[in-house]
């Protein structure tokens, strides 16, 4: 019910029996008065329920007959009241502007007469029952007004039984209004829209929206059963409810990703899923990750191969990413030159991280889905009115976990204790240290000075978004930079664009989506990573620069590590990506689809090293600085034509999907060499080369075709069945090899839907589930197949030289791992407690591998299909909960752990073949062989180890029979979101339990001109029997070369690298902003790897190769405000 | 609505189908650009060149030939003196240094895994050849000549370093995998028969006037020295005979032009791979001041100059730091740009040296001395005594080819080697031992290949 009337009259006309005139005095539109809104909603609720009770004496329809001229509006109302019955309300004030008529209206009806008396005018009116109400059009002043004239609601949540619910969250729709309700259950929402809507939720409940009134009165919630019904996960070609999900999928939504001071979303996702393990290669930005999806099912890695048979499949928003871009010259500061491909994404950008992890879920993807697959949606704008949204982070980060090394003193002691062990008295003449060529009493934190500085970052994002019915759009925009914690200017900088759009149809039946990125990244770091040397030099070592600023070579006896920064290493990526998915609903349930996508990569790369870089000894001069640049471009199309069924009759239920997918991949690379230039200053233009030399110019061309299958049935919606089939083609392959055909059958059983445990009261939700299938994988480089020469890097006299490609085996074939899994769902106490356990086992055979040869081959491996059977299998448990729910206090907390475990289950010939001295049947394929290191000898002081084979001497490969594991026990991660009103605290910690290789891997003999740890001034000596190592030697004695050789090949090297994180801690204070314009407004405190325990004796326990910069330690503040 | 949807199903299944049936064609490729296949490379003899230069680009990049041998047993022996400043990364060159090689040395395992590559690569190139039907008989000859000999200098260098090691001439991996190591008795009778296929498949004459290509006289000479190392002194005596015959070659007279590359007494010498570009040589040994920051030839090698010595002046340099000398291996002088320097690798100096030996082996003293005079005249010594004994006299002998070679090719190891004669070494390198005559053959390679048991004796 309408009515108006401001600063005036309130008219009710009411006829033919009695006229009423209620005025309302003083009542002011500025004023705003609570009290007196709440007058004027009392005076017209009493006279609506006059109206109301009038009405039922009212008269019977009529006819309206009047004719005159120049009659004001007002009386033409009191004429047409009289005739028909109808009772008006108006302002008198309306009609002021009212202008007069000239009627003629002959028996018509009501309606027919309101219409022609109020053309023209400047009022609308409207009908409800009998009685007509008349209203200003609105102009905007009228809008502001309006607000004015809302309401405060109050009301009291319940849950079914009655019981106050507390905590229940109360809002406006489509403002951002909101409370929440106090223990009793009561909450008053103030200032709302008389005409809005305000909705009332709680975790566990069925939401409910009502109409704003003053007084709610009862809300009562009723309890909701399965919660998970309302979540869908992708699942690459299709979309499935949580709760009818068949296969193993691990997901992590924009919340936890958001706002987060990283440049890889895989950063943000460690510790977050079971059964996914994460490791940062480096901490330099830029660089790339190991993901290992339930363990490695591929024996071939970066550490083998030249390309890692273990990466999973990336997909976004539906469109396969085509193959990573390659580097060419970032070795030296990139391990492995790995670049993750999700560099280019930002991370603000992503809805949601899918990972795929069984058979069930990743044979769809066949020969791709072996290693997992990652689905990554972008966000997509939003129903409601346009926002804008406005994110800035700064922050600084450094370098988190430091080794503490040897004083000056100790270091001194260190080399005259080694030099009077060797029987020298008289210092050599390269022992600059101790001979008095260098400063004995100087100390400098090498850590500190040449990996402490801190890093800044800072990240702008502004993004703005919206939908209607049709149409949704979202464009963001991200600008970021981060320098590094190297003592120079170097920084990695990134420019995002992305946009999303879509449309459907009224009709619903045709959909068009198109999504659009595009990114600019520039990276600039150090020529090679100083990492190693802060570790190794002495603490007596000179000064960097001499007192002129110029490098300091403290006369060739000093190998300056800054020489490094002279050159530099830099990278520019542009990468375009552009999706576009149609769909047309032929007839209903009935669908047509097209994914299709572009990707374009390219990777420039510089890499200088000017004269200056060495020891100005060696008289070099720009005649011999060199230059090199690298170009990599990768275009990929994709096209994936899909026909989607659905079909549901009583309690049957079956979806198919039938598709086929069309992937090119063209990838080119060519580098150029550009050596001696008249002067430094040309050295970024090759063309100013003296000599120039093409070392590659490569095309790759890989095509892949396949057809790919759905079928799922559901009955009584507790019976689920999942089957899914694929024939897949890769040109990767040699002519009898190219085809394979992948399939997978899952199933799932929601036991809590059965009868007997329906009405159960603790148990909400039950679902058993199974898959077992195969996946496959082609991860292994392009035309490897061919029986060819390559053109050469280098020339000789001028001509470019062939030399054989490779080993030639034409005859290699598709790799297949058998997945099987089963898990358990739980949910409890109104899915307060969730709980899933999981238990899968991988295996796989005919394993595609370049298997390692002996070096009188030629070569170092060979690309063929090995007849062993790796298995990976393990547990992984997950537990949700949402202890606290309260108006006030929320917390919600969420652990995960799994438990891998690899095991080579067979291997025949394998005593014969290159890797009998590597594997052990029955074994994890993780192992290592190693010398048994039983101590230092009590007399001797030398290293002891077991003499397997008893002939007196220690050799490999015979007495190196003492096997450790390299790699992880069990990981996980402990997740927790604690919310305050309006504070926000969550915070993650990490966990991974392993054993790796620790500092006495790489160590130089103890003694030499090399810095050691601290823990190395503890050295056995007869008073001291209980020393770590062997009296300490310059490293001239030969029997002592040999004993710390076998130490470093021995037991002693691989150690405990288990640690606990505390990975991510935010901080998040949302400000009391709100109102019309300001929609959403917070701040936040970041931190990243703050804390890390751990006994690992080394730089830092997450690392994939050593001496690269590890993990950084990141600060950051931030603010995030939507309009 | 049900004719509708059996149309549209039909429709899809039309399109599925062919989709499928034409998936053959969908994932066809084209050819890489910079691979051709071993059949194109051979059925042409421009792109069989190619292949050939490949090798000999190896051979100056990464073989024993070269730089690597020399700086390597220049300081294993008692040539050189290494002053890397100990890193993670000198380590294992020092430790060749101090003689303490252990089967785990980096260097060790790239020497060895380089002269298997090439070794593979002159494989591929002779069984090429062999099978192709479209090169000229002139040119299979020269091409297999020219990668047989290659095969036969690495296998020769090899079996000095190590003793006894795997022989293949099969390009089969399976084969190559498992072998096994080959007495030195049957593997010096294959490198005769190989080196003596070599010689009867090149031809006198060079294909490229700056003798950067071997030819039939370098073979000879490594056929030379081969025999020399076996004791047939006569044969090596004949081998030398041979090359000296020839009127191309002419012993340089002018010291300062010895490694300069337009010399008549040049047999072979490797180019820079890259136009104008400084031998390496020049990268490893020169420095300008003091102390070095990589190596130095040894007071003790300095020393047994005499002053007057033409080869004291011209090849070595002394550098003054912080009142201590060093001296500079000053036989390449062009640091920065070059035009007029190769690497040699073979001289004819080195065939003088050889017949010495030989002769003086068969106790003609006196005409062996003629040829170490030759070379003692050039560089403006006195003629050495008549009357020496041979002991003496080998004695000697080895002391002029040190001066003269030294830092090359590793030609001391090998002399004193085949001479019995490093335990000389023990007066410098208090490290030394008798076992150290062969280095341990690479940890990796002894794992991968369970038949190269056992391992060298005191490793």
């Amino acid at each position: 019910m309408k009515i108006y009337g401001i600063n005036g009259y309130v008219q009710l006309w009411r006829s033919p029996t009695k006229l009423e005139c209620i005025t309302c005095t003083s009542f002011s539109a500025s004023s705003g008065s609570t009290k007196k809104k709440i007058f004027l909603v009392m005076k017209l609720t009493a006279i609506l329920i006059t109206i109301f009770f009038l009405q039922v004496s009212a008269s019977t329809k009529a006819q309206i007959t009047i004719k005159e001229n120049k009659i004001s509006l007002e009386k033409v109302l009191e004429k047409i009241g009289k005739q028909s019955g109808y009772d008006f309300i108006y302002s008198k004030q309306d009609f002021k502007n009212a202008e007069k008529l000239n009627v003629n209206l002959d028996n018509v009806s009501i309606e027919k007469a309101l219409e022609i008396c109020f053309a023209g005018q400047p009022l609308a009116y409207e009908i409800a029952e009998k009685t007509v109400m008349v209203k200003r059009k609105k102009s905007i002043i009228n809008s502001v007004i309006d607000y004015f004239l809302n309401i405060d609601v109050s009301g009291r949540v319940v849950d079914e039984k009655g019981n106050a619910i507390a905590g229940a969250t109360v809002k406006e729709k489509g403002t951002g209004l909101a409370t929440s309700t106090n223990e009793t259950g009561f909450f008053t929402l103030k200032n709302v829209d008389e005409k809005g809507m305000v909705e009332v939720s709680y975790l566990g409940y069925q939401s409910k929206e009502l109409a704003a009134t003053k007084d709610l009165g009862e809300i009562k919630l009723s309890i909701e059963v399965g919660e998970l019904e309302e979540v869908t996960v992708n699942a690459g070609y299709y979309r499935v409810k949580e709760r009818e999900v068949t296969g193993s999928i691990a997901r992590v939504t924009s919340k936890d990703i958001e706002n987060q001071p990283i440049n890889n979303v895989l950063s943000a996702v460690q510790g977050r899923m079971v059964g996914v393990n994460i490791t940062q290669n480096s901490g330099i930005p830029g660089g790339g990750y190991d993901i290992q999806i339930r363990g490695r099912n591929s024996l071939r890695n970066l550490q083998n191969g030249a390309i890692d048979g273990n990466q999973p499949l990336y997909i976004i928003d539906g469109v396969p990413l085509g193959s990573a871009i390659t580097s060419t010259y970032s070795a030296t500061v990139i391990p492995f030159k790995s670049i993750n491909p999700l560099n280019n994404i930002n991370s603000n950008d992503i809805e949601s991280i899918e990972i795929l992890k069984d058979a069930d879920a990743t044979s769809i993807y066949g020969s791709r889905g072996a290693n997992g697959v990652i689905l990554v949606t972008t966000k997509k704008g939003k129903k409601g009115s346009p926002s804008v949204m406005i994110n800035s982070t700064y922050g600084y980060s450094e370098v988190a976990s430091h080794m503490e090394m040897m004083n000056t003193e100790q270091y001194v002691d260190m080399r005259k204790q080694a030099f009077s062990n060797a029987g020298v008295t008289v210092y050599p003449a390269n022992a600059y240290d101790v001979n008095g060529r260098w400063d004995q009493n100087r100390y400098t934190d090498w850590q500190k000075e040449l990996i402490g500085d801190w890093a800044s970052h800072r990240t702008v994002q502004v993004s703005v978004s919206g939908a209607g019915e049709q149409i949704s759009f979202l464009i963001s925009a991200q600008n970021s930079k981060q320098t590094t914690v190297f003592p120079s200017d170097f920084n990695y900088k990134t420019n995002q664009i992305s946009s999303n759009f879509s449309y459907q149809s009224e009709n619903k039946k045709f959909s068009v989506s198109n999504a659009n990125s595009f990114a600019a990244l520039s990276n600039n770091v150090v020529q090679a990573d100083l990492t190693n040397s802060a570790l190794n030099l002495s603490p007596v070592a000179p000064a960097l620069y001499t007192a002129e600023g110029e490098l300091n070579w403290e006369g060739n006896t000093f190998t300056n590590p800054l020489a490094s920064l002279k050159g530099n290493y830099e990278n520019q990526t542009y990468q375009f990506n552009q999706n576009i998915n149609l769909a047309y609903e032929f007839i209903p349930e009935l669908f047509f689809k097209i994914n299709s996508g572009i990707n374009y990569q390219s990777l420039e790369e510089y890499l200088l090293r000017p004269h200056t870089m060495s020891n100005p000894s060696f008289g070099r001069t720009s005649n011999e600085s060199l230059s090199s640049k690298s170009k990599n471009d990768v275009f990929t199309y994709v096209i994936e034509p899909q026909v989607s069924w659905s079909k549901t009759w009583g309690d049957h239920k079956v979806s198919s999907l039938l598709g086929g997918s069309f992937q090119q991949t063209v990838n080119k690379t060519s580098s150029i060499v550009g050596v001696g230039f008249s002067s430094n200053a040309l050295m970024r233009n090759l063309s100013a080369a003296i000599t120039k030399n093409i070392p590659q110019d490569i095309r790759n061309e890989y095509r892949y075709a396949s057809v790919f299958a759905r079928v799922n049935y559901q009955f009584k919606n507790r019976y689920i069945l999942n089957l899914t089939t694929r024939r897949d083609g890769s040109s990767r392959f040699g002519e009898n090899n190219k085809f394979a055909n992948f399939g997978a059958i899952g199933a799932a059983w929601l036991f809590s839907e059965e009868p007997f445990l329906r009405d159960n009261k603790w148990l909400s939700s039950g679902k058993f589930r199974t898959s077992i299938g195969t996946t496959g994988s082609d991860l292994l480089g392009d035309y490897q197949y061919l029986d060819s020469y390559t053109v050469g890097n280098n020339s000789y006299n001028g001509g470019a030289g062939l030399f054989p490609s490779r080993l030639y085996n034409p005859n290699f074939s598709w790799e297949q791992t058998t997945k099987f899994e089963a898990a358990v769902e739980l949910g409890f106490l109104a899915d307060r407690l969730q709980a899933v356990v999981a238990y899968y086992n991988n295996r796989s055979s005919n394993q595609l591998l370049g298997i390692p040869l002996p070096g009188t081959t030629g070569f170092s491996s060979i690309q063929a299909n090995l007849d062993a059977t790796v298995q990976n299998r393990g547990w992984e448990f997950q537990v949700n909960a949402s202890p606290i729910l309260s108006s006030n206090w929320k917390w919600q907390t969420s652990f995960n752990i799994s438990l891998p475990k690899s095991k080579l289950i067979s291997f025949p010939g394998l005593s014969g073949s290159t890797y009998a001295n590597t594997y052990v049947v029955g074994m994890p394929t993780n192992i290592v062989k190693l010398y048994n290191y039983t101590g230092i000898n009590g007399q001797t002081g030398r290293y002891e180890f077991t003499d397997f084979n008893n002939d007196g001497r220690i050799t490999s490969p015979d007495d190196a029979q003492a096997i450790r594991e390299i790699g992880v026990q069990y990981f996980g991660g402990w997740q927790n979101d604690v919310k305050f009103k309006n504070l926000s605290l969550s915070f993650l910690f990490q966990f991974v339990k392993q054993t790796n290789w620790n500092y006495y891997r790489n160590m130089a003999n103890p003694g030499v001109l090399i810095n050691m740890p601290v823990e190395l001034v503890n050295v056995w000596s007869l008073n001291n029997p209980n020393g770590v190592i062997m009296p300490y030697d310059p490293g001239t004695t030969a029997l002592n070369n040999t004993l710390s050789s076998n130490f470093k090949n021995s037991t002693a090297t691989v150690g405990d690298a288990s640690f606990v994180r505390l990975k991510n801690v935010q901080l998040n204070y949302s400000l009391p902003l709100r109102g019309r314009l300001i929609k959403d407004a917070s701040i936040f405190i970041q931190g990243q790897n703050l804390l890390t325990l751990t006994n690992y004796f080394g730089l830092d326990p997450e690392f994939i190769l050593t001496g690269y910069l590890p993990p950084l330690k990141t600060y950051s503040l931030g603010v995030q405000i939507k309009f | 609505m049900n004719i509708l949807k059996a149309i549209y199903i039909f429709i899809v299944a039309i399109t599925m189908s062919t989709a499928l049936t034409s998936c053959e064609k969908m994932i066809e490729v084209d050819d890489p650009i910079n691979q051709i296949t071993r059949e194109q490379v051979f059925a042409d003899v421009n792109t069989a060149n190619a292949a050939l230069d490949n090798l000999y680009m190896e051979l100056q990049a990464n073989s024993m030939f070269g730089r690597r041998l020399g700086a390597l047993l220049g300081t294993y022996t008692d040539d050189l003196d290494a002053h890397f400043p100990p890193s993670s990364s000198s380590m294992d060159n020092l430790n060749v240094y101090f003689n303490q090689v252990i089967p785990s040395n980096s260097e060790v395992l790239s020497l060895w895994n380089n002269a298997y590559k090439e070794i593979y690569v002159a494989n591929a190139i002779i069984s090429g050849v062999d099978e192709t039907t479209s090169i000229s008989i002139a040119d299979k000859r020269r091409i297999k000549g020219e990668a047989l000999l290659i095969r036969t200098m690495i296998y020769f260098q090899l079996q000095r370093l190590f003793g006894d090691i795997p022989y293949t001439i099969s390009t089969d991996y399976q084969e190559n995998k498992m072998l096994s190591r080959m007495g030195s008795t049957e593997f010096y009778l294959k490198l005769q028969e190989d080196i003596g296929s070599a010689v009867d498949l090149l031809e006198d004459n060079y294909r490229n006037a700056e003798r950067i290509y071997l030819n039939k006289k370098a073979a000879q000479l490594v056929q030379a020295n081969i025999y020399l190392t076996l004791g047939k002194f006569q044969a090596a005596e004949e081998a030398c005979r041979t090359i000296l015959a020839n009127a191309i070659y002419n012993i340089q007279q002018d010291v300062s032009k010895v490694f300069k590359k337009n010399g008549n007494h040049i047999i072979w010498q490797l180019k820079p791979l890259i136009a104008n570009q400084a031998v390496p040589e020049t990268g490893i040994y020169y420095f300008s001041s003091a102390p070095p920051p990589a190596h130095s030839l040894s007071i003790n090698l300095v020393n047994t100059f005499e002053e007057v010595d033409l080869r004291k002046q011209q090849w070595i340099t002394k550098v003054k730091g912080n009142g201590v000398s060093f001296y500079r291996n000053d036989k390449y002088k062009n640091y920065a740009t070059n035009a007029d320097e190769y690497s040699v690798v073979m001289r004819l100096e080195e065939v003088y040296f050889v017949l010495s030996e030989a002769l003086a082996n068969q106790d003609k003293i006196i005409e062996a001395g003629s040829f170490i005079n030759m070379i003692r005249v050039r560089s403006g010594l006195s003629p050495i005594s008549n009357n020496l004994d041979k002991n003496a006299f080998i004695a000697e002998l080895l002391k002029e080819k040190r001066r003269e070679f030294f830092a090359e090719q590793g030609l001391r190891f090998f002399d004193l080697k085949r001479n019995s004669r490093l335990q000389e070494l023990t007066a410098i390198k208090p490290n030394w031992q008798q076992f150290h005559q062969f280095w341990p053959l690479p940890q990796n390679e002894m794992q991968l290949n369970p038949n190269l048991k056992p391992q060298n004796q005191g490793y």
